[in-house]
């Protein structure tokens, strides 16, 4: 279970990229987090997953503090940023094989779900290949591959969808949704609302750094869709 | 217009780190007063060093020569240090395809590449240079038309060397291209010219001789040795405008034909560099079975990240190349070899072989500062390892553990070869260890401190970061620091004290000093490293 409380993070002391926010996601939850170019999503998703310090506020994972316990919360969690930005002078095995030791995964477990992932994200036969070889969709389903290699409790991804072939988006969909029948939490940001709206339990819309909308995808959007509601707060 | 908005664009990274405002932030200005503190600092000891030279030439009217020592010592290092940054600047720039898209012409990314080249070398330049001509003019007061001349001067000075070592960087880089191993390849061919170049600098004396025999006063002699310098001698004291022309001509023309020649070449090698896609023959299987402590795999990540990397193995493996070669030619040939290096820092040779290879080892540690870019080089990929479940603290002792993996090698193996040969006794035996030991810490922990404190998380090659950064610039400056201030105190305690004994309180200093910066490592560079925002 994911718990933000009163979350407000600034730059250099000036602009305020995210401001008060809370809410809850809880086990079993796909959640996805909407907004403009520049509304706070990333800010939020960084602050979560412990990248960016924040002055106000806490997040708990699991009913752990990131600001106080910030170890224990990463263990529970993974995390896919927007951009994939691995690390260019390994392979694709080295890299997924790093964060594996960081999470000090067992051999069996990681061989087990690397090659289940692998195989799914048809990737096998790259797996030796530099990374710096790789698309940006390559990169983004090693990123995946090391993410989920762990079996996290909690899933965090920034944008999941760009840059991936059909076929991946479809597999992580299913994956999302088995993870969600285990009773795994499933945070993500998307710009596709077609996806959300099919995908989401709840949905929020973030706009310049504060939570316009929040609720269940039936709540928010009534009869009119998703596209149009968030257009209309967009405007607002 | 367009060359200057490009040029506005592609320095606005690197100028960032002298930008501040009082305003805003404090520490900022901080930031920026400590370096150029330190860069006064260097200036200071520089000219000092310039007035202790010119004191001694002025009674014989030969003040000019310390200033023509100067502008030959910024040639000769802008040559050298030009080899392995225009292979970065130039060639290994990220933004190729940002710029290549864009209505600009080829000669003009050309030109901006190479001004960006000679704008940091100015900066290093004047450094060197501004001492020696405030103490000419304290000597010699001379007229106006120097100080015009001598700010010319200042920006013409890099340019053949820059030129000059642009091609060199082109000829590594192709004929590296070559080869599948490129980047060792490129390493190695580096490593080569910098060792001949060193050979030959430390072979020159026989070559001024010949020169000095032959002509017919000093100022034909400096003309003999570098052409644009007896000019510019000859400027100072006596104003001729054919005389100018021509120094301007001689110095800027070979950039122009630089930039129009190469502007078809070196696109050509830019478009063929395209990185193959390299399938490495690893053992997937093998591979699954192998489970690392966090702190190794982190280690090996860093290898994995200075290997890839031919500037940053080059930068720092100068001094690691001398600590293996130098002990195997004093086995051979005596301590002739570490008179020269020594004298070459202006140091006396009538020390003890084993005093002399306690500096060696000083001077070889000193030099080496590999931590100093290793956190600016993560670049955006620094939020993975802090997304991770792993603290602070592990992943700055897997910088650490690094340094020690890359160096020590080295370090023992020139250390046996020295033992086996001059067989010194027990307790020299226990101080070098020792000092090889602490010098990699000290140095890896001020070279995290200051990289912290000096982030350059953006850059467009990997040349800004190891060669045009603060943090770069700092370490080295505190690296010379270290070495002058040691042998300095050792040399001086030596009148007084047994030598024995003080080089056992040095190696008491550098362990004290080293668990400070480890401490203030781990409590202050976490909170840093967390600040870190890309």
């Amino acid at each position: 279970m994911i718990e933000i409380k009163n979350v407000s993070k600034t730059y250099n002391g000036e602009k305020k990229a995210i401001k008060n926010i809370s809410f809850d996601i809880k086990d079993g939850e796909i959640f996805a987090f909407i907004g403009h170019n520049g509304a706070g999503k990333t800010t939020m998703i960084k602050s979560l997953v412990g990248i960016l310090d924040f002055e106000e506020g806490d997040i708990f994972i699991n009913n752990k503090s990131i600001k106080k316990d910030p170890i224990n919360c990463k263990l529970e969690m993974a995390y896919v940023p927007d951009n994939p930005d691995l690390y260019e002078n390994m392979t694709a095995i080295d890299f997924i094989n790093f964060v594996c030791d960081m999470y000090k995964i067992d051999i069996e477990v990681r061989k087990e779900n690397i090659k289940k992932y692998a195989a799914m994200f048809e990737i096998e036969d790259k797996l030796n290949n530099d990374i710096s070889s790789f698309s940006h969709g390559m990169k983004q389903k090693v990123a995946l591959i090391a993410a989920l290699a762990h079996n996290p409790n909690v899933l965090i991804m920034d944008e999941p969808f760009v840059g991936l072939d059909p076929k991946a988006v479809f597999d992580i969909k299913n994956i999302m949704k088995q993870m969600t029948k285990e009773g795994k939490t499933i945070f993500f940001s998307t710009h596709i609302l077609d996806v959300a709206e099919k995908l989401c339990d709840r949905v929020a819309i973030i706009k310049n750094g504060e939570i316009v909308k929040i609720g269940k995808m039936k709540d928010i959007k009534g009869d009119s869709s998703l596209e149009k509601v968030f257009l209309e707060l967009g405007e607002k | 217009m367009k060359t200057f908005s490009l040029l506005k664009a592609v320095l606005s990274q690197d100028m960032n780190m002298f930008k501040y405002s009082t305003k805003k932030n404090s520490s900022k200005l901080k930031k920026t007063l400590f370096p150029i503190l330190l860069f006064l600092l260097v200036c200071f000891s520089f000219g000092y060093y310039a007035y202790m030279i010119t004191k001694e030439l002025a009674p014989f009217n030969l003040t000019y020569i310390c200033l023509s020592m100067f502008i030959i010592l910024v040639t000769v290092m802008t040559f050298i240090s030009g080899i392995y940054k225009s292979q970065g600047i130039l060639f290994e720039s990220k933004d190729n395809d940002l710029l290549f898209s864009l209505p600009i012409k080829k000669s003009q990314i050309l030109f901006v590449r190479i001004f960006k080249l000679l704008l940091f070398e100015f900066i290093y330049n004047l450094m060197f240079l501004l001492p020696a001509f405030v103490i000419f003019i304290y000597f010699e007061s001379p007229n106006i038309s120097f100080y015009f001349i001598s700010l010319l001067m200042i920006i013409l000075v890099p340019i053949i060397p820059t030129v000059l070592s642009s091609i060199l960087g082109y000829i590594i880089k192709v004929t590296s291209s070559k080869f599948k191993a490129k980047k060792i390849i490129q390493t190695l061919l580096s490593s080569i010219v910098f060792l001949g170049i060193f050979y030959l600098s430390m072979n020159l004396e026989s070559f001024i001789q010949d020169i000095a025999s032959n002509a017919t006063s000093i100022n034909d002699m400096l003309t003999k040795i570098y052409y644009p310098l007896g000019l510019y001698i000859d400027l100072i004291f006596k104003f001729d405008l054919l005389k100018l022309i021509k120094l301007v001509s001689i110095n800027v023309l070979p950039l122009i034909i630089f930039i129009l020649i190469g502007e078809k070449l070196y696109f050509k090698i830019i478009f063929n560099s395209k990185e193959e896609i390299i399938k490495k023959k690893i053992n997937v299987k093998k591979e699954l079975n192998i489970k690392r402590k966090p702190i190794i795999s982190l280690a090996r990540k860093e290898l994995k990240r200075y290997f890839s990397s031919p500037i940053y193995m080059f930068n720092t493996s100068f001094g690691l190349i001398l600590c293996l070669i130098v002990p195997i030619y004093m086995s051979l040939k005596g301590s002739s070899i570490l008179d020269n290096i020594l004298s070459n820092f202006g140091m006396t040779s009538d020390l003890s072989i084993h005093t002399m290879f306690y500096f060696f080892i000083l001077f070889v540690c000193s030099m080496t500062s590999i931590s100093s870019s290793s956190i600016s080089l993560e670049g955006k990929t620094i939020n993975i390892t802090k997304s991770l479940p792993i603290k602070e603290e592990v992943i700055l002792k897997s910088k650490i553990l690094t340094c020690y993996l890359i160096e020590l090698p080295f370090i023992i193996i020139g250390e046996i070869i020295f033992f086996i040969k001059f067989r010194p006794n027990i307790y020299y035996f226990i101080l070098i260890t020792l000092l090889g030991f602490l010098m990699i810490l000290l140095t890896a922990c001020i070279g995290l401190i200051v990289n912290l404190k000096y982030p350059k998380m953006n850059a467009s090659n990997d040349t800004e970061v190891v060669k045009q950064s603060m943090s770069s610039m700092v370490s080295v400056f505190i690296g010379i620091g270290i070495l002058v201030g040691s042998i300095f105190i050792i040399v001086l305690l030596s009148d007084y004290l047994n030598l024995d004994l003080i080089l056992g309180l040095h190696i008491v200093l550098i362990t004290i000093i080293s668990i400070i910066l480890y401490y203030i490592l781990m409590k202050f560079g976490v909170k840093e490293y967390r600040k870190i925002n890309v």
